[in-house]
């Protein structure tokens, strides 16, 4: 059971150190979303006279802030609009994904001097790009085909770049199913459709789950894009947050409210995750 | 219960000639489905196809064209006039001395932010290793700030926890007695504010990455180690530190890659100041195309980011190669 590299660290006391410093490591962790969640509540009023830590005892909970964002139509926008595009990017690229994965492990390509790993790399080294280069020229390509500001266009931004994400991914993780599972089906009669409908893709969930929210997330939490494609139509949670940030100065109960409600997706993520990527996509890559 | 065993031998017998019998016919099968399905060209072929139609037209089109666009004159409004200046834009960036600055800013900020990332997260790697309680809360609470949006994390550690008059850090420190911490103004401070935002969210990703990696060495090499008399010190140095050693060069170099890109962390917490000694060379890029609306010197400045992060990871490679220790495995 003991995975224990120095018996140095076996004495009690620094068992103590140990965990004295991992728990330092969650307080600081955890400190900021407290305060985000406590000032999320506080009234503009006491964030102003003084600074306080503990509800009811420091200051008195307040729903105002709640109150307030409520009644703003663009907040319920941006939240539509992140929805929209980052399940519709990343659903589309961890299909297309998936294809090009299973392809990538299962046959041998040859196109020209291509072959499978250098196709591989083409579809992967596109990650290295900062996107600063490709968005300038989604901005001048988009603006002729009325895709500026729209969720489409959005959306086609992100695609490629999930798609990326989904391949590396999904790729990994059908090299670590077994080819012979299919076979095996395949020889009982199966058609090769349903040997991958019954077999490979039920075994291949967790790489799918994951890939899937790893492009969720990466959507989710973007800001250059949708900076530079978008305005006002289209505008997703991180361009509200930031803008608002700019614009009113300390509205620190407000930016609180939306703060929490932008990483709310982010912790169901976390938590889902937290189950398969234990199980598969790091420790399958590095044995 | 003597008579039973003859027939109980003939079953088993039976049941291994049918499995022979099976195993033949199905690697006959198998030959020709191999055959079969490997000469299936169309289904083969439109696996990849879509991927590949994606990506060309969304990645390495748009690649190519803000190439040609740093050798024009493009600009966001006036569409007229459009034409070939040949290197005019390349020639202005080298003497631009603003670019010299968010260059130096940007690397000041990928190395600082990432070494810091990288000694945290081994550390804490090493920790987390050990035989310890409460693994799976530690895990999660490791991932938060990863999946957290940056603007969101910006908006809160560097705005509100180091805001100087309204701040709890400065509030706990005059609780404390110490000097408060004072950096709107003092562009080594504010550096470190963004870096220390950095680190606090990128942290856990060295922590999830070596951590997977202390847990793929084999218990064994420990053990012998540890028969052969060597110090936790000797195991680290001459186990551990070797074996990791590839893992840590990748992490590095795709967390420097992702750091190089950074911008949404400066325009929430420093706006790149005070002046411009915070600025991040995409918040540079990003001034002069939509602010200034000259696309095709913004293009060239982002191109020169690429060939920035490709040297600079192309060095960082070089050198860790020599540098890794070779193991006798």
């Amino acid at each position: 059971m003991s995975m224990g590299s120095f018996h140095q660290l076996r004495h009690k006391s620094n068992r103590v150190i140990i965990y004295a410093i991992l728990i330092l490591w969650c307080l600081i962790i955890y400190f900021p979303i407290y305060w985000t969640v406590i000032t999320a509540f506080k009234l503009p009023i006491a964030i102003a006279i003084d600074v306080t830590y503990i509800p009811w005892v420091d200051f008195k909970p307040s729903l105002h802030a709640w109150r307030d964002i409520s009644k703003q139509h663009a907040v319920v926008r941006s939240f539509v609009n992140s929805t929209i595009v980052a399940v519709t990017s990343s659903a589309v690229a961890v299909l297309l994904g998936a294809l090009a994965g299973f392809g990538l492990t299962r046959f041998q390509y040859k196109f020209g001097f291509w072959r499978n790993n250098d196709i591989a790399f083409w579809f992967v080294s596109q990650r290295i790009m900062p996107p600063i280069v490709i968005v300038l020229a989604f901005l001048i390509m988009f603006r002729p085909l009325g895709l500026i500001d729209t969720r489409l266009g959005l959306t086609l931004a992100y695609l490629g770049f999930n798609l990326t994400l989904a391949v590396w991914i999904l790729r990994d993780f059908f090299a670590s199913i077994p080819r012979e599972l299919e076979e095996s089906a395949l020889i009982d009669g199966a058609s090769w459709f349903r040997a991958f409908w019954s077999i490979t893709f039920p075994l291949s969930t967790p790489g799918l789950v994951t890939a899937f929210i790893l492009c969720f997330i990466f959507t989710w939490n973007e800001f250059l894009f949708a900076l530079i494609l978008t305005f006002q139509k289209a505008g997703t949670v991180p361009l509200l947050l930031a803008s608002q940030v700019t614009n009113t100065g300390v509205q620190w109960w407000r930016l609180s409210v939306l703060a929490l409600m932008s990483i709310i997706p982010s912790i169901i993520c976390a938590l889902v995750l937290e189950r398969y990527i234990v199980k598969g996509l790091f420790t399958g890559g590095i044995k | 219960m003597d008579g039973a065993r003859p027939d109980h031998f003939a079953v088993l017998t039976q049941r291994k000639m049918a499995v022979i019998d099976a195993v033949q016919e199905a690697t006959s099968r198998l030959t020709s489905i191999r055959g079969k399905v490997g000469g299936d060209r169309f289904v083969r072929r439109s696996l990849l196809l879509p991927v590949a139609v994606v990506i060309a037209l969304l990645t390495t089109f748009p690649f190519l064209f803000s190439l040609v666009l740093t050798f024009t004159n493009m600009r966001l409004l006036a569409s007229s006039g459009l034409r070939f200046v040949g290197f005019e834009n390349w020639g202005r960036l080298f003497a631009d001395r603003n670019f010299h600055i968010v260059l130096r800013n940007t690397l000041v900020f990928v190395v600082a932010g990432v070494t810091l990332q990288y000694v945290l997260g081994l550390g804490l790697a090493l920790l987390l290793n050990e035989d310890i309680r409460g693994r799976r809360f530690f895990r999660i609470s490791l991932f938060l700030p990863m999946m957290m949006s940056p603007v969101a994390v910006s908006y809160v550690i560097g705005k509100m926890l180091f805001s100087e008059s309204y701040g709890p850090i400065n509030d706990l420190l005059s609780m404390l007695g110490l000097p408060l911490f004072t950096w709107t103004l003092s562009p080594a401070k504010s550096m470190a504010v963004l870096v220390m935002v950095d680190t606090w969210q990128w942290t856990p990703f060295f922590i999830l990455v070596l951590l997977a990696g202390l847990q793929s060495i084999s218990p064994e090499l420990y053990e012998a180690a540890r028969v052969d008399g060597a110090t936790p010190r000797q195991m680290f140095l001459y186990i551990t530190f070797p074996l990791l050693m590839p893992l840590c060069v990748t992490a590095i170099l795709i967390r420097s890659l992702e750091a190089f890109k950074v911008l949404d962390l400066v325009r929430v917490v420093t706006g790149g100041g005070p002046g411009n000694s915070t600025e991040s060379v995409t918040l540079f890029a990003y001034d002069i195309g939509l602010k200034g609306g000259d696309i095709a010197y913004a293009s060239t400045v982002a191109y020169a980011l690429l060939i920035t992060v490709i040297i600079s990871s192309v060095v960082f490679l070089g050198v860790a190669r020599r540098i890794t220790p070779r193991t006798g495995e």
